[in-house]
């Protein structure tokens, strides 16, 4: 039982990125547009944030440097995350394509942005990450908590919120009542990058000391699935995630139960894994996705 | 749109085939060297750092300053396991002196290649099995240095007075080269301690750092003393857990690898949570093959491995920490000097350690 409650810190460590980036995952898709380059998007926000954590812990400035790192991971990765808007909303590209491109484009810009920094393919460890509270929480938990609940108002409780979810449902009547399709996709897109970015930033400064080119390794993907297992929803989405993050946490410390260890290490590192697919195929069935979503809307439709 | 992205990606892709250059042709009495590397390259502050400092070393220059390079010496990252075997016949075709790979995971491409070259020469890390005339191999005997550091472990909580310490091992994907980690330190750990509670695990990744965070901060909460990471990337985890306690005024320890992690452990001033290293000196074989390649007596050498133990300096461990007891270093040397005199056998294997008595049954070590 005690290590059931001592593991309570270590799962939310672990879902709290997760939770951000599929919460800004979801926002995305109901605005109409896919966005699967959460992976990368996480990285970029990641690569920034360990970078000026670095730089400014050197040059003295400690104090604010977390914060100001995490904005500047949210800066970047929203930024980034404009080349999808551009591709997917004004030039109506394929979305999976364009999401790909920025996959495998952030693994080489971020390596790219190291080597001009610090001349490896990694950034220089920091000293000091983010540290935990009484509660033995680290501030991601939070910040997480803060991101659930706003997504939850402005998406349900905001003229703004339906006007995203109207967009990502049917965009052509949407925009036969003033709605300017295409403003609200860019703000969901840029909102996923935001978010992706702050949950990178939330990874390498909770999780490990330095950014390398497999700091995200897989877990924009996971969150892409928690907003299609959490059925594009605020608390399905926050259930997903800690489901993922739960199974991960007890892959580790069912490792320290002697009667567990019968059981090969490898299902235990299967575990989140499995959980999400199982949870996929068992929750499917109606479609809950938003109607329009990664449909490209060319707008004035006559 | 899409026609622009594909056009992009074909410049992008051609243009990546001339960055890695070619090498120009010099009169100089200097071999010429190519190291290929998997896909972490040459900044992993382990054995790719490690070879590549050797070779740099070896023209006398420094890593942050390498005027040859190009000329002399250069690296190409495989960004995939599928480049080995093409990168291997390039580097071939263009005909250096030596070309270097390391760790296990080269070893088929390179067994498969080495034949197809036989005028060239290659020199293979951390493998034994490529015996032919023109490969040299090379191997560690890290389960020595890793005594040292599990001896420093327990002399170190001695020394603080911790009652009944427990110590942590975490391994990236087992097998039996960092079988030789676990061992080594479990042994080093119980002639300290003989009833010493060990704990294990492996996080099967070489990059999930996260998992090793968790393991750590489970295992410190339940009072384990020090930990060390045989775990590339994951080991990150382990050292960042173990500054947080520190800070927090915690006395909890990790114990880096391979290179000199010190710095890494460093949370305020000059302390640092990583108490020592294993380390495994990877650059001492670059230097000794690219000494052979130039005395010509490379082909003399390649009939078995070349096996770097503690008494040739391939392994030891580090003494960077400034916090590490001057009793446990005493007992660290105490027990190098005993592992190079053959006083203390050391095992590589978990089956000999286990039917000699010498660590618990119940580790989840492989030996193969």
């Amino acid at each position: 039982m005690n290590m059931i409650i001592s593991s309570i810190p270590t799962i939310l460590m672990i879902v709290a990125p997760i939770l951000i980036t599929a919460i800004g995952g979801m926002i995305c898709e109901r605005s109409g547009v896919v966005n699967i380059a959460l992976e990368g998007l996480m990285g970029i926000g990641a690569c920034a944030a360990a970078s000026t954590h670095y730089l400014m812990e050197a040059a003295g400035c400690g104090r604010y440097s977390i914060a100001v790192a995490l904005l500047v991971g949210m800066l970047v990765s929203g930024l980034f995350s404009l080349i999808h808007a551009v591709a997917s909303i004004n030039f109506n590209a394929d979305q999976t394509i364009s999401g790909t491109g920025i996959n495998l484009l952030a693994d080489g810009v971020t390596i790219f942005a190291s080597q001009i920094l610090f001349h490896a393919d990694r950034t220089k460890e920091f000293k000091v990450g983010m540290v935990v509270d009484k509660l033995g929480l680290y501030p991601t938990a939070y910040i997480a908590l803060v991101v659930v609940l706003v997504a939850w108002y402005v998406l349900y409780k905001t003229p703004f919120g339906l006007h995203l979810r109207a967009c990502g449902e049917h965009p052509a009547a949407a925009e036969s009542v003033g709605i300017n399709v295409r403003r609200i996709r860019y703000i969901g897109v840029g909102v996923s990058g935001i978010l992706s970015g702050l949950a990178g930033g939330c990874i390498v400064l909770t999780q490990t000391i330095q950014y390398t080119s497999n700091t995200i390794n897989g877990r924009g993907f996971i969150a892409i699935a928690a907003v299609a297992f959490g059925r594009w929803t605020p608390l399905g989405v926050t259930g997903a995630a800690f489901l993922f993050g739960a199974a991960q946490a007890f892959s580790v410390i069912a490792t320290n139960f002697p009667a567990l260890k019968v059981i090969p290490a490898e299902w235990f590192n299967m575990l989140p894994y499995a959980i999400t697919l199982i949870a996929l195929i068992v929750f499917s069935g109606k479609d809950y996705a938003p109607q329009a979503s990664g449909k490209p809307y060319s707008g004035g439709a006559s | 749109m899409k026609k622009l992205f594909a056009l992009l990606l074909i410049i992008s892709v051609v243009f990546s085939a001339f960055a890695q250059g070619g090498k120009e042709a010099v009169a100089s009495s200097k071999p010429t060297v190519r190291l290929l590397t998997d896909a972490t390259g040459i900044d992993d502050d382990s054995f790719n750092a490690a070879a590549w400092r050797g070779i740099v070393e070896f023209y006398g220059e420094s890593i942050d300053n390498t005027p040859s390079r190009g000329t002399l010496y250069d690296v190409v990252t495989a960004a995939s396991a599928d480049m080995y075997i093409p990168n291997l016949k390039n580097a071939a075709d263009e005909g250096y002196d030596l070309i270097i790979v390391t760790g296990f995971t080269w070893a088929d491409a390179l067994g498969e290649v080495a034949p197809l070259y036989p005028d060239q020469n290659f020199m293979i890390v951390d493998v034994n099995w490529i015996i032919q005339p023109n490969v040299l191999n090379y191997i560690y005997g890290e389960e020595q240095g890793s005594y040292l550091v599990g001896v420093i472990a327990a002399e170190q909580a001695k020394a603080d007075g911790i009652k009944n310490p427990k110590f942590g091992f975490i391994g990236g994907v087992p097998g039996a080269t960092i079988t030789k980690f676990e061992v080594g330190y479990v042994m080093g750990v119980l002639s300290v301690f003989p009833d010493a509670t060990i704990v294990d695990y492996y996080a099967n990744d070489w990059g999930k750092p996260e998992l090793a965070k968790a393991q750590a901060k489970n295992w410190f909460d339940n009072g384990v003393y020090c930990i060390f990471s045989a775990a590339g990337g994951t080991g990150n985890g382990t050292i960042a857990q173990s500054k947080e306690y520190r800070m927090a005024g915690k006395n909890v320890w990790s114990i880096g690898v391979d290179s000199d992690q010190y710095t890494r452990g460093i949370y305020e001033g000059s302390k640092s949570s990583v108490l020592t290293s294993m380390l495994k000196l990877v650059e001492n074989s670059t230097k000794d093959a690219l000494g052979k390649i130039e005395a010509g007596t490379f082909r003399e050498a390649t009939a078995a491995a070349i096996e770097m133990v503690m008494a040739d300096g391939g392994v030891g461990y580090s003494s960077a920490n400034s916090d590490l007891n001057p009793a446990a270093k005493a007992a660290a040397e105490k027990a190098k000097a005993d592992i190079i005199s053959g006083k203390i056998v050391v095992y590589k294997t978990y089956k000999e350690a286990l039917a000699a008595g010498a660590v618990p049954a119940g580790l989840s070590a492989l030996d193969d």
